[in-house]
């Protein structure tokens, strides 16, 4: 099982993972990530940008899409902690902007406002 | 019924004086007792007793026979066919004082227990001593194990496990005339005689009142993994299951949620369930006794669903990720009464392959009368928890509909090769609609085996056959 982070806000979880530098590019880690927020009863994930495949930021791969379905179908809320190291492709900005309209999921530069974001949810 | 004699004062009195006046209640005083979790039906009965052991039993119902005075045994009242509804003119016998486990054989792996021990309470004790009694009703957190003997109970587990009848070894029971046998014991075989204790078992009481059950056990399994399993479409999942069947992975249950129940269940518990657009859901158990065995069984349990075009497969291996997803499952039947407290909730039951047919042809008769009708239930048995919702329909236009709806579901299950009710029992709601699923020569048959057991039908008469 992957080590992951709990942060508890006024009765309120955010699952924090994976932490142990592990990849959420196939279903087992994907499943694991899952199973942390149905154990704690929440739908919102901070996920550090190392935790996904660098396809994930290239559209062309469709990777990004295949995750974000996974989330979908768990109605997962997900924060994506990134850094200036972080390659976005030229497209990622536009299925940003849809995502954010969604209230899916948001990119991050600052730990504290993604949390906060999540817990606004 | 004509027959019997409503209790006098004297014989309250009499009866009174064997359980002493701490265990005879008069009405009004017990509400609780005038009904089970049948929708709709409720009655008073004369008196109601609580034998404390056997012996007390036996003279209640030596007394009652010879009075000619109805008795309707109780459990711990989680029925839903109207078993163990009262009349007027009964007395209710409540066996919930017998309520402690008696025995855990180890050595034979067995357990004896008195009747009204709580099932899910016997299974917890046995898991405490590495055993395993594996049916599993959805109640089983307030039904009690002499109810699930009384009525044959299923459950979740049966596709691998069996039902109740699977388990129960020996018991000892109280005859309408008041004699105590015992049948059976810590056997594993017996075939001497006739079969009495399958005969009694199942037999909502009419037959005896059951008052020690032996049950064998299993060793507790050491591994276990649930998948949730989204489907587009109801014959997307009826697929995969029948395809699971066929390639022998054998799971411990193979449980089925129609698509609109799952957004019922979450707009009303405000949960968020998982793959809640989906058409269909099966929730899946397996168990094995080797970590790795299973994943590989899991593993191809989850690429025949993804072939068959699932939309996504979650395999919960732990606990409380498990719990979560049975929580669903668990909690249809409680938001379908939040949506509708008018529910008429039949559970039929067909050969697996069967099941999308059964399921097309109870909504489409539901089209026909104007009702609502929404499925869930054990796919892997083929049984179908089919409840059809009232909502705000006018009372006459509900009853109009149902009383069509209802036989011409039994009439279409028959037809293909099923069962009228599965694991809840005839009792006193099914029992007109008894001939649509037995002949004349059975039903026959039956009655004789009543009389013999009970010359003079006092025990829970107008009910079961």
């Amino acid at each position: 099982m992957m080590r992951v982070n709990v942060i508890e806000r006024n009765g309120k979880f955010i699952i924090e993972g994976p932490l142990d530098g592990e990849i959420i590019e196939h279903n087992v880690p994907i499943n694991d990530i899952l199973s942390a927020t149905y154990e704690y009863d929440t739908r919102l994930l901070l996920l550090p940008a190392e935790s996904l495949p660098k396809s994930f930021f290239d559209l062309s791969t469709m990777v990004a899409g295949d995750i974000l379905q996974k989330f979908t179908n768990y109605q997962i809320i997900a924060a994506v902690l990134i850094t200036e190291a972080t390659k976005l492709s030229t497209r990622f900005p536009e299925l940003e902007r849809e995502l954010q309209q969604q209230n899916r999921m948001m990119l991050f530069y600052d730990r504290d406002d993604a949390i906060t974001w999540l817990f606004g949810r | 019924m004509d027959d019997l004699k409503r209790p006098t004062y004297e014989d309250l009195q009499a009866l009174t004086a064997i359980v002493g006046e701490e265990n005879a209640l008069s009405p009004p005083c017990a509400e609780d007792y005038c009904h089970d979790e049948s929708p709709n039906i409720s009655a008073v009965p004369s008196i109601i007793l609580k034998p404390v052991d056997e012996a007390q039993i036996a003279q209640i119902m030596t007394y009652c026979n010879s009075e000619r005075i109805a008795v309707v045994p109780r459990g711990l009242g989680t029925g839903v066919a109207g078993g163990a509804i009262p009349f007027d003119d009964a007395v209710l016998l409540s066996l919930e004082r017998l309520d402690k486990i008696i025995e855990i054989d180890d050595e034979n792996l067995m357990v004896v227990t008195q009747p009204a021990v709580i099932t899910g309470v016997l299974q917890a004790e046995l898991e405490s001593h590495g055993l395993f009694y594996p049916p599993d009703p959805a109640s089983k957190d307030s039904c009690s194990i002499g109810g699930n003997v009384a009525t044959n109970a299923g459950g979740m587990t049966a596709v691998k496990y069996g039902i109740t009848r699977s388990y129960v070894t020996g018991i000892r029971a109280v005859l309408p005339t008041g004699e105590i046998i015992r049948y059976g014991g810590k056997l594993v075989k017996n075939v001497a005689g006739y079969d009495l204790l399958h005969t009694i078992l199942g037999s909502e009481g009419t037959l005896a009142i059951i008052t020690e059950i032996t049950l064998r056990l299993l060793p507790l399994p050491q591994h276990r993994v649930d998948l949730l399993v989204g489907f587009d479409t109801v014959d997307d999942a009826a697929k995969a299951v029948s395809e699971i069947i066929r390639r022998k992975i054998v799971p411990t249950a193979i449980e089925f949620m129609e698509g609109e129940i799952l957004r019922i269940v979450g707009d009303v518990l405000e949960k968020d369930v998982p793959m809640r657009d989906a058409g269909a859901q099966l929730i899946i158990s397996m168990d094995d006794e080797d970590a790795e065995r299973l994943e590989q069984r899991y593993f191809a349990l989850g690429e025949i669903a993804m072939e068959l075009g699932a939309i996504d497969v979650l395999v919960a291996d732990t606990r409380p990720f498990q719990d979560r997803l049975w929580e669903t499952r668990r909690s249809m039947r409680e938001a379908l009464r939040a949506v509708s407290p008018t529910i008429v909730a039949e559970d039929v039951a067909v050969p697996r392959a069967k099941v999308p047919e059964l399921w097309r042809g109870a909504r489409e008769l539901g089209e026909k009368y104007g009702i609502k009708v929404l499925s869930f239930g054990h796919a892997g048995d083929g049984n179908l928890h089919i409840d059809a919702l009232k909502y705000d329909m006018p009372d006459d236009r509900w009853n109009a509909a149902i009383e069509k709806w209802v036989p011409e579901l039994f009439e279409l299950t028959v037809a293909l090769g099923g069962t009228i009710t599965a694991e809840h029992g005839i009792g006193r709601l099914k029992r007109k609609y008894l001939p649509i699923n037995h002949g004349d020569a059975e039903l026959q048959l039956m009655r004789r085996i009543k009389t013999a057991f009970d010359p003079n039908n006092i025990l829970n008469p107008g009910k079961a056959i």
